[in-house]
Formats: C-alpha cells, sequence, structure tokens
C-alpha cells in the first residue's frame, strides 16, 4: 500500500509540474527554430511551412499552460515560449500574447524573471517589425520597377502611392524603435544578462536601418522636396545621434 | 517590480538547510573533506524527487531560468538600390552627393541614383566603401558575406552573470535532477520506496561527491566533469528503465563511475582546444559506453553478488579504455561507431565474467590490460586495409572476445597474454579469409556472404578452435591455413551452388575433423603445402557437380548441388578423415566414381533422385577405400544397393 501511494504520489508530482511542461516546450521552441533556420538556408518552402505550423500549435499549448499556471512566475514562462513561437510561426496574436504576458510582469513587485519581461515587452514589436519588412521589399520591388521605366512613363499616380506607403512603414518602424527604447530605459537599472542587451540594441540597429531604407524609397519615390521626406531624415538624424554617434551601425549586412 | 528581494522557495530553504548543517559537519571534518557531500547530494536528490511541490518547484525554477532562444528579425531582400539610397538619404551624408559641391554628385538625383546612368550604383557603392573604410567600417567584407549566414541561435539566460537565484552548485543538483525526473516522468516506480533508481541516485550523488569542490568554484574540469556524470546518470536511469528486475549493490555502481570517469575527468587537456576536442568526442560516446557497462552489471547479476568488486574494476577498466582512445582520430578511423560498440560490449562480457583477465601485475594495470587489448585490435584492423576486413574486422574482433571468454580456462599459456591472443586469432581469422583472394581483396567471399554470414564462418572456426587449445599453439597458423582452406572452397564454388548455409555446414565438418585429424587430410602445420587431400576432394566433388548441372541441368536429372551436394562433401570428409592413406591412394578412383555415380542418377531420373545418389555414394565410397575394384553401375547393382544388398 505504501508502495503504490508512492507511486500514486509520484505521478501526481510528474503530472503537475509546471517544470517538466516548461522544460519540454522551451525545448521544442528551441528544436523548431534550430528547423526554421535549416529552412531559411535551404529556402524549402514545404519545411518552412511545416515549422510555421508547428509554432502556431506550440503557441497554442504554451498558452494553455499560462493560463493554467498557478503561479505568476510560471505563467510569465509560458506566456514568453507562447508569444515567441507565434511570432515565428506568424500568428496574428503575438500582441495579445505578449501583453497577456507582460501584464503579469507588472503585477506588484514581481522580479522572478527578468529576461522574459524583457521578451514579453518587446515581442510584438519584433514581430510587427518582421510585418513591416515584408512590406518594405514589396515598396522596393515596385519603385524599382516603376523607376526602371523612362521617364515619360513613370506614374506619378503610383509613386505617389509607394511615398506613402514608404511613408507609413517609416513611421510603424519609428514606434517599435521607440518601444524598444523605451524596454532598455525601464530596464536600465536591472541587471539584464549582456547577451540580451545586446539583443536589444542589435534589434534597434535594425529597426534604424530599416528606417532609412524606407526613407529612401520615399525619396525614390516623391524626391527630396517633400516635406515628410526631411521630416524623417531629421528623425533619422536625432536617432542617429544619440543611438549611433560615431556611426558604427552597417547597415549592409543589419 | 525589479527591486523586491528574491523569495526564497521551499526547496531553496531545504537545499540551504542541508548546506548549512553540511558546513557544521565540515567544521567538525578534517581539512578538505568536501562540503559539496555525498548527503548534501542524496538529500537534494530525495529533496526534488520526494517533496511534492517543493521538488516540483525548484524543477520548475530551474526549468523557467534555462536559456531561452531569442529569434533573429527578419532580413530583407538584398537590394544594393536600397542600401546606396538609404545611406546617402541621410543629413549626415547628404553633402557627399549636394548638387554642385558633393564629390559624387554626379550619379545622384534629387530622387535618388541616377537611374539614367547604369553604373551610379556600383559607384555610389564603391563610394559608400571609401567612407566607411575611413570610419573603421568593412562594408565590402560586410557585403559579401551571406546575410543568412549571420543568423544563428541566440540563446539568452534568465539572469546576468552572478545575479542569478540558483548557485553553481544547486544548479548541478537541478540539473541531475531535471535528468531524473524526466525518467521518473515514464517510470514512477524508479523514484519509489527502494525503487530501483534509489541506489543508482544514491551511486552518483557519492561519486559526484568526490569529484566537487569544497568551494563550489567548478572550473572547466568540474563543468566536465558535471556533464560526463549528467550522461552517466542518463545511461543509467535508461538501463534502470529497461530492466524491471535489476539487482545489483550500489557499491558496484559507484566503483564503476569512480574508476571509469574519474581518470577520464582528470585526463581532460589543459589547452582550450584539446578539451573541445575531447568533450565533442566524449559527449558522441560516453553515454552509449555507459549505459552497455551498466547494461553488463543488469546483464550478468551473478558476477556483482557479494562483496567482490574485480569484475566493476574490469568493467571500469575497460569502459575507461574505449573513452580515452576514442577521441584518438586513428582509434576512430579504425572503428565504425558500431564495430566500437560490439567490440566494446564484447570486452565488457569478458570483463564481467573473467575479471581475473584483469588481474594485473607488478608491471602492468587492469587499465594497461585494458588498452593493450584495444590497442591490439585496432592494430590488427590497421594491418588489414582492405575495406571489407576492416568492416568485418570489428565484428569478429568482438567474437574472439566472446570466445576467449568462455574458453579461456583452456589457455593456460604464460607466454601469451590473453589480450594479445585476442589480437592474435583475430589476425589468423582475417588473413585467413584473405588468403584465396590475395591482391584481390575479399570481393569474392563478399559476394557468397553477408557480412554476418562471414562473422558467422568466423564463429564456427573459432568455436571449434577454442577447443583445441593446441591449434593455436603453433602461433595461429594453424587457424589461418584452416579458414584460408574454407574460404578457398567458397571461391571454387564458381557456379553457386552451395548457398551459404551449406558452407557453414561444411565449415563445420570441416573444423571438427581439422582439430580431430590435423595430419590427415589438412596440411595445417605447412609441411606438406602440395598435399591438402580434403581440399582436393572437396574441389573434385564440386568439379562433378558444376560439369553435371552445365551438362544435364536440373531437368536433365542433375542432384548434385544444394543440400544433395553439401551431404556429398560431408560424407566425403568424414569418410576419408578415418581413411586419409586410402583415399590418397584411390583419389582417381573416387573421381570416376562420383562422375559415373552422377551421369547414372541422371540418366535414370524417374527412378532415382537425391535421396539414391547419396545411399549410392555412401556405399561405393566406402568400397572405394577399401580397395574394392568397383564395376560400372547397372540398374540392377544400384537396386541391390539401395535395398540393402553389397551388390
Amino acid at each position: 500500500m505504501k508502495r503504490m501511494l508512492t507511486i500514486i504520489a509520484a505521478v501526481v508530482l510528474v503530472a503537475s509540474c509546471a517544470g517538466v511542461s516548461n522544460l519540454r516546450l522551451n525545448e521544442e521552441l528551441t528544436n523548431l527554430y534550430t528547423a526554421q533556420i535549416d529552412a531559411r538556408d535551404s529556402d524549402d518552402v514545404i519545411l518552412k511551412e511545416t515549422v510555421g505550423e508547428a509554432f502556431r500549435s506550440l503557441a497554442l499549448r504554451a498558452e494553455d499552460q499560462a493560463q493554467k499556471a498557478t503561479t505568476t512566475e510560471d505563467a510569465v514562462s509560458f506566456y514568453r515560449i507562447a508569444a515567441t513561437a507565434a511570432w515565428q510561426g506568424e500568428s496574428t496574436n503575438v500582441e495579445a500574447l505578449g501583453n497577456s504576458g507582460w501584464m503579469k510582469c507588472e503585477e506588484p513587485g514581481f522580479d522572478k524573471a527578468r529576461r522574459d519581461c524583457v521578451m514579453l515587452l518587446v515581442i510584438p514589436d519584433l514581430a510587427a517589425t518582421d510585418g513591416l519588412t515584408t512590406s518594405l521589399d514589396d515598396v522596393k520591388s515596385r519603385v524599382n520597377a516603376e523607376r526602371a521605366k523612362p521617364a515619360d512613363q513613370q506614374s506619378p499616380a503610383v509613386l505617389g502611392e509607394i511615398g506613402n506607403a514608404s511613408d507609413d512603414i517609416f513611421d510603424k518602424l519609428n514606434s517599435r524603435f521607440g518601444v524598444l527604447s523605451e524596454a532598455r530605459a525601464e530596464f536600465s537599472t536591472a541587471s539584464l544578462p549582456s547577451a540580451l542587451l545586446d539583443r536589444l540594441k542589435k534589434n534597434q540597429d535594425f529597426i534604424f536601418c530599416r528606417m532609412r531604407d524606407a526613407n529612401g524609397m520615399l525619396l525614390r519615390a516623391v524626391g527630396n522636396t517633400d516635406a515628410r521626406f526631411t521630416r524623417n531624415q531629421a528623425t533619422l538624424e536625432t536617432i542617429r545621434r544619440e543611438h549611433d554617434p560615431n556611426n558604427q551601425i552597417n547597415c549592409a549586412t543589419t | 517590480m525589479l527591486a523586491k528581494a528574491r523569495q526564497q522557495g521551499p526547496v531553496d530553504r531545504q537545499v540551504q538547510e542541508a548546506r548549512t548543517a553540511a558546513e557544521e559537519r565540515s567544521e567538525n571534518k578534517p581539512d578538505g573533506e568536501s562540503i559539496m557531500n555525498q548527503d548534501l547530494i542524496s538529500f537534494a536528490f530525495r529533496a526534488l524527487l520526494r517533496l511534492g511541490n517543493a521538488g516540483s518547484s525548484a524543477l520548475a525554477h530551474y526549468a523557467r531560468d534555462k536559456e531561452a532562444v531569442f529569434p533573429d528579425l527578419k532580413k530583407p531582400e538584398p537590394d544594393l538600390t536600397t542600401f546606396v539610397t538609404g545611406f546617402f538619404a541621410q543629413a549626415n551624408r547628404a553633402q557627399w552627393v549636394a548638387p554642385g559641391t558633393g564629390p559624387y554628385a554626379d550619379f545622384w538625383t534629387p530622387t535618388g541614383p541616377d537611374t539614367a546612368n547604369s553604373q551610379a550604383v556600383d559607384a555610389l557603392y564603391i563610394a559608400i566603401v571609401k567612407i566607411r573604410a575611413e570610419e573603421d567600417v568593412d562594408v565590402a567584407a560586410a557585403v559579401s558575406a551571406d546575410s543568412e549566414a549571420t543568423a544563428g541561435l541566440i540563446m539568452i539566460e534568465q539572469w546576468a552573470a552572478g545575479s542569478e537565484p540558483v548557485g553553481p552548485l544547486a544548479r548541478v543538483l537541478v540539473t541531475v535532477a531535471d535528468i531524473a525526473l524526466e525518467y521518473v516522468a515514464n517510470d514512477p516506480s524508479i523514484a519509489g520506496i527502494d525503487g530501483r533508481g534509489e541506489k543508482l541516485l544514491s551511486a552518483f550523488a557519492k561519486s559526484l561527491s568526490n569529484i566537487l569542490p569544497d568551494d563550489g568554484k567548478l572550473g572547466p574540469k568540474h563543468r566536465f566533469a558535471e556533464r560526463l556524470f549528467a550522461v552517466a546518470l542518463r545511461a543509467g536511469l535508461e538501463t534502470i528503465a529497461g530492466n524491471t528486475e535489476i539487482m545489483v549493490d550500489e557499491e558496484h555502481i559507484r566503483d564503476l563511475l569512480d574508476k571509469s570517469l574519474t581518470p577520464v575527468v582528470n585526463s581532460l587537456p589543459d589547452d582550450l582546444a584539446g578539451q573541445l576536442d575531447f568533450k565533442r568526442t566524449l559527449e558522441a560516446i560516453s553515454g552509449p559506453a555507459l549505459s552497455a557497462a551498466l547494461g553488463t552489471i543488469t546483464r550478468y547479476p551473478e558476477a556483482f553478488l557479494g562483496t567482490n568488486f574485480s569484475s566493476t574494476s574490469a568493467i571500469a577498466a575497460v569502459t575507461q579504455a574505449v573513452l580515452r582512445r576514442a577521441r584518438d582520430a586513428d582509434f576512430a578511423d579504425l572503428f565504425n561507431r558500431d564495430g566500437l560498440n560490439k567490440v566494446y560490449k564484447a570486452a565488457l562480457g569478458v570483463a564481467a565474467l573473467r575479471p581475473e583477465l584483469f588481474v594485473g601485475s607488478d608491471s602492468s594495470t587492469a587499465d594497461d590490460i585494458a588498452q593493450q587489448l584495444l590497442s591490439g585490435i585496432a592494430n590488427v584492423l590497421r594491418q588489414n586495409g582492405d575495406q571489407e576486413a576492416r568492416d568485418v574486422g570489428p565484428q569478429l574482433g568482438a567474437l574472439v572476445l566472446e570466445v576467449i571468454q568462455a574458453n579461456v580456462h583452456l589457455y593456460a599459456d604464460e607466454d601469451q597474454a590473453w589480450e594479445g591472443l585476442a589480437a592474435n586469432l583475430l589476425q589468423s581469422i582475417l588473413s585467413g579469409l584473405q588468403m584465396p583472394f590475395a591482391g584481390n581483396g575479399v570481393d569474392r567471399l563478399a559476394a557468397v556472404f553477408s557480412r554476418e554470414q562471414l562473422v558467422e564462418l568466423g564463429r564456427v572456426v573459432l568455436n571449434q578452435v577454442a577447443a583445441t587449445p593446441s591449434m593455436i599453439a603453433s602461433g595461429n597458423a594453424e587457424v589461418t591455413r584452416l579458414v584460408g582452406m574454407i574460404a578457398s572452397l567458397v571461391a571454387a564454388d564458381e557456379d553457386r551452388l552451395l548457398t551459404s548455409e551449406d558452407w557453414h555446414a561444411i565449415a563445420e565438418v570441416i573444423v571438427a575433423q581439422a582439430a580431430a585429424n590435423p595430419g590427415r587430410l589438412f596440411d595445417l602445420d605447412g609441411s606438406e603445402p602440395n598435399e591438402k587431400l580434403a581440399d582436393e576432394l572437396i574441389k573434385r566433388v564440386l568439379k562433378t557437380a558444376s560439369d553435371s548441372m552445365q551438362s544435364a541441368g536440373r531437368a536433365g536429372g542433375a542432384v548434385l548441388f544444394g543440400k544433395t551436394l553439401r551431404e556429398a562433401i560431408v560424407i566425403l570428409i568424414t569418410a576419408t578423415a578415418g581413411n586419409a592413406a586410402a583415399a590418397k591412394v584411390h583419389l582417381a578412383t573416387i573421381d570416376t566414381t562420383l562422375t559415373s555415380l552422377t551421369t547414372f542418377v541422371a540418366e535414370n531420373k524417374e527412378d532415382l533422385g537425391s535421396k539414391e545418389w547419396l545411399a549410392l555414394f555412401r556405399h561405393l565410397l566406402t568400397a572405394v577405400l577399401g580397395g574394392q575394384v568397383v564395376a560400372e553401375l547397372t540398374t540392377d547393382m544400384a537396386n541391390a544397393i539401395l535395398a540393402g544388398g553389397t551388390a
């Protein structure tokens, strides 16, 4: 009888153990991300889609665990996994997951998962940045195609539309840059892993470069006399002076 | 939010209490005794595995703080025009393309690069390279690099170094508890009262405590030990999970861990490159190796009963030898993974059941013997560069060890250490297999036998040889010639009239007769190389069979193939072995009899078949060897013989 009780206790322990679930889901996230890198390197469309589907499935399961979690710190950890997976699976609920997790982080006195909280804060904006990068690629294609035509065949209307799109992307990227700046400022007094700080800085570098690209597209579409171009140029210069005073960001690889 | 002091969980408190208790105890102990002692480790196991919520909480804590992936942002499609435009569109770069004053103004327009000038983008890019080079940024190198190559797996810790709530020693504990829980999830009884994991976990705790430092400052060797022991624990739990009735003393497991892993940890090189290489090799092989070692303990429980640790020590010596040698490139090249595994497992079997073979002398330790055993087999493989021999060699090496283990009581030659005997026997087998195909690989043999069947052929020879120690006394030359003879016979069966199973049966008879009557049919001592009577007789049967198949075929009444041919050869060897002198005298008559009998049966295929051929052959062969003159076979004569008469 005693042995039976022990076995039952062990089963209950394991079944209810958030740690085991967390370990497995986190490991699954890492493995999927590795698979995604492989899919990207090999440009394997089917593998990309398969991995994307797996990310979305993982996001659902992690969200479920987060909602069932009995402690704030476990919920935060599961939301971090869910938000990361949703981001990589290009789900539409990244922001909702990030916000749910971040709300947990903002509970009074909570300080048990600094990395996870920082990630929850920025992941929705990073996911949005991925979307903006895709939009920017589209704008690039369109402006290149239009400007490749003889001057008399280029459509001012099309170029105007491209200019509007470029400016819109610039503004949205600027907002994302701001969120990352706020995150770094908010956690500036906390002791964060250097790799995380480095990551945040690199993501800001990346957004800065895409903002530069977007303003370049605006220039190509509507020219340097457009007020929006001049305004964006000033914004970029302000950011550069604060963020990269020595011109060390290399947009060729960022 | 972040300012609040970290809360201490139940297990944190438990571990802290245990650590405090250990520290208090240590004050009363001699200098150097470990604070990270076995009690603390055992305590942690119990706490983490059995204290319900507390254990769960500690694991959850550990899980939350594990490294997490931080994905890269999606890279944009590379586009040089966009890059160039973005660069010069910046306020601080505008002067380079300012109309009239900018050095690159000719390539620039109010809407970016001059699209009317096909070289504008390239020219502006070169300008950027120049400008950035003056700022110490190598744009050219960066652009030429594959942007995807910079993408990678970035893992982020939860806490900055030094600010994490879990210290290095506690981290060791939760790491191993994490492994244990993984197995408990599948088999809860592992952690039950008197559970099968209890002894392993306890042994593990004691061994680990011996190697970790007092002050908790883990150096490269300690971290390596932590990983290696984690592999050991995983291997042990796997073994336990697969053995419901495991019966092994804790002391044996601890002895194995101490004697096999600790020396390996201590041999970790000092230089970083060496350490990386060492870890890479060990991580690949240590899991399967330790699993096999622990599996051996469970497979031969009788060898580990009581307090005699010699079997454990021998297993540890073999394990240590494999782990140490596995990192040598040469060694890895000689053995494939599967081959090494087979040799290693066979050596473990020897160690478990014949530990006395690993008892060292003044000049050699058990570790030396294990090293020499592996080196000897490796040397044989090195000398047999042929790929087929290389592929089959490790399996034959394992076979040699199995045979030695089973028959070691027969070898009392003090001049030849047993580990050397193993290598010599392997060399004999490999040399024999290659004898008839010298300069031509063993392709012909490989065409007849699969790798498994070749090993089986080796087993037939070795089992017989093992039972006849005198065959080995002559330096294994007899074994080589015997294997060579069988191999040459296989090669002589060009029409494939016999299957590998048939050859297996024939080989058994040949080896048995060679062992019993070495001088009669077989020139195994090499004194009369031109007189290989058995070889000659079998080849004549094969030729008769081949001729018959070609002239008559199965439809034409030819019966001498497959089982009939096999049986004919067995009859021939058995009969002539008892009367080799007569066989030598009547060799031509035997040949004639074989031919005439085969033709006769084919011509009377309606009445005679395989069974009759064999009965007639047995009768006629006895007559020939008895010196009788055998008349030409007739139907009446055959009927009389088959009816039991003498004709």
